[in-house]
């Protein structure tokens, strides 16, 4: 009975103590914080990709505002 | 005294601040007078408070009536004025964080962090003094939000130039950052994101607090309005109470926006961490009693629920993960998530007794949860590691330190006669009995999960005690002779002790201060049920 007892108290520690593992180490720290620094991580990201577009080649800029024009133009006549 | 009832107040708050601005006049290299500046202007705020105690009639008076009440016009355009005053509930915390800001400096005294510079780190200290003292007698929303901004700029610093420097591996970044870096911006963007929504809701608030010219930000009359019912059927008061949520879950923290905590909390120097722990976090919990909940009580209402099932969440969550804690200092960083979640719990219940557990609760964490951290502090000090694997047979190395460890950790598991017993166990005791129309099926169960709670409370804290206090100590420490307690230490930590067993034993001295303003809050904002409903059903037809 005594050892019953005993292993039943000792299971429901070893249960918790490795709940609390699973909780840390996969809910915690991969879950709610890995949301968190992927969004960091998608912001970081997301900005050095924008950079390469800001070569500093004015004709390259130029073609794109011809571009944004033309795009616009189609909008105006065939679309509206 | 007449001057002081016009003046307390302000001197609480702003003396910290004067006393920066001399700091900055002082030589870097003049280290006394540094401290001694800074000691002085901290005890003159402390005094102060205590003044404001003793002038303060305990007799009570409604909900919503301030005293030593200031209300001078500040930005006319917006009708927003410099209103401070203190009620029952915010005193006892206004007056921690004066208490708690002495003994931090006291602290300091011979504990500096590298890269040292005490004089930069006690003007930061100054600051958030102000911001702190401020947060809890502002009676208007944008000298609230100020308040409430003006402590995460020194606590960033803090934790960005004295924090910890291991390099740290962030998942989705290729090279690592260290620790304190991490930490400190981690820390920023949580609040700030939060805080930026807490705006928009203040400001919400604002615009239909009446017609043009008749607006206004200040906290007092908005509760009369919320009280009334003038936000009763209000379309965006869902979206308010929301975006208000965030500012001030996040600051808790609530569950799952709490990961900036541990981070912070482990990276931060140990004065750093303290006062995190005593007061910023009490900030966001102290907003929902003093904003969220008479502004609109009806969305608090049907939000009580949601914020109990995540206060629950928390303790539960908290508790498991400091039993997966190898660090100490991360180990209580972890203890807070679980012990505000019953402080949340004990508001979300809407209760007398609930709110009086969230403030005692408040304070009780403040002195617990403080004292940790500065135990930490100081055994990461001598044995320059917190990992706990390596820590062990403390008190036999260190008799008076692991003693008050010991000591403490019983007080942060709830044991009867300490404080920390109070706001768990009345937070547990009004969760069986939610105000009326709540569902008594969430918040029976999260009372039956918050017992369990306290449980895996006392399992953690007590593993902790046996990894760090018990046992032989590790070989590696064999021949290294440890300072126990130093007489700065002492003089910090004894008050702390003292105030945990005086509350733990007579609690009587913050529910003398809290029942009345606490008991009449809910009948204002709660109990008038039926003509709320009627002013909405009008305003809504």
């Amino acid at each position: 009975n005594t050892y019953l007892l005993d292993g039943i108290v000792n299971a429901v520690g070893g249960a918790t103590k490795w709940l609390g593992g699973i909780v840390y180490n996969g809910l915690d720290q991969v879950g709610v914080d890995g949301v968190f620094n992927g969004l960091s991580a998608v912001a970081d990201s997301a900005g050095s990709s924008l950079r390469k577009l800001q070569t500093g080649r004015v004709q390259q800029y130029a073609s794109g505002f011809v571009a944004g024009a033309l795009i616009l133009v189609v909008l105006f006549v065939f679309v509206i | 005294m007449e001057w002081f009832e016009t003046w307390g107040l302000t001197l609480t708050v702003f003396l910290p601040v004067v006393g920066a601005v001399l700091l900055g006049f002082i030589n870097r290299d003049n280290e006394d007078a540094l401290k001694i500046t800074a000691l002085s202007f901290t005890v003159l705020a402390f005094i102060a408070s205590i003044g404001v105690v003793v002038g303060f009639d305990f007799g009570g008076g409604s909900y919503n009536t301030y005293q030593f009440e200031v209300n001078e016009t500040w930005i006319g355009a917006i009708n927003s004025n410099y209103h401070v005053g203190v009620d029952g509930i915010s005193l006892p915390l206004l007056v921690l964080s004066t208490f708690v800001m002495v003994l931090a400096v006291i602290y300091s005294w011979n504990h500096w962090e590298e890269p040292k510079n005490p004089k930069a780190f006690l003007i930061l200290m100054m600051i958030l003094a102000t911001g702190m003292n401020g947060t809890f007698v502002a009676l208007d929303l944008v000298l609230f939000f100020i308040f409430f901004e003006i402590v995460l700029l020194p606590m960033y610093f803090m934790i960005g130039i004295w924090g910890d420097r291991a390099p740290r591996k962030v998942p989705g970044f290729s090279k690592p950052y260290e620790t304190r870096l991490y930490a400190s911006i981690k820390f920023f963007l949580f609040t700030l994101f939060g805080s930026a929504f807490m705006l928009l809701g203040f400001l919400a608030i604002y615009f239909e607090s009446g017609s043009e010219g008749a607006r206004t930000f200040d906290i007092q009359q908005l509760t009369e309005l919320g009280a009334s019912g003038a936000f009763s059927g209000w379309e965006l008061a869902p979206w308010v109470f929301a975006a208000m949520f965030l500012g001030f879950a996040v600051k808790v923290p609530m569950w799952p926006l709490h990961t900036w905590l541990p981070d912070a909390h482990t990276a931060a120097p140990t004065v750093g961490s303290v006062l995190l722990a005593a007061i910023l976090l009490k900030l966001g919990s102290y907003g929902f009693i003093r904003i969220s909940l008479p502004i609109l009580p009806d969305e608090a209402r049907s939000w009580a629920p949601i914020i109990a099932i995540l206060a629950v969440i928390g303790i539960i969550y908290g508790s498991l993960a400091c039993l997966a804690q190898s660090d100490m200092k991360r180990l209580i960083a972890f203890s807070s998530v679980g012990h505000m979640g019953f402080v949340m719990l004990g508001i979300a219940t809407l209760t007398d007794i609930g709110i009086n557990a969230a403030v005692i609760g408040m304070v009780a964490h403040g002195l617990i949860t403080g004292l940790l951290f500065f135990l930490a502090g100081s055994m990461s000090h001598r044995y320059h590691t917190r990992e706990m694997a390596r820590l062990g047979g403390n008190i036999k190395l260190m008799p008076v330190m692991g003693g008050i460890l010991a000591f403490t950790a019983m007080a942060s598991l709830g044991l009867p006669g300490l404080a920390g017993f109070w706001g768990e166990f009345m937070s547990l005791v009004a969760a069986y009995n939610p105000l009326d129309g709540l569902s008594l099926g969430v918040f029976r169960t999260g009372m039956v999960l918050g017992a369990i709670g306290t449980v895996l409370t006392a399992g953690y804290m007590l593993w902790m005690l046996q990894r760090v206090n018990l046992g032989e100590p590790n070989a590696e420490w064999e021949g290294h002779e440890f300072h126990d307690v130093d007489r700065f230490e002492l003089t910090a930590w004894v008050p702390l002790i003292i105030l945990i067993v005086v509350i733990g034993f007579y609690p009587k001295v913050i529910f003398d201060s809290t029942t009345d303003a606490v008991t009449s809050l809910v009948d204002m904002v709660f109990a008038g049920d039926t003509t709320a409903s009627i002013t909405s059903v009008v305003k809504g037809g």
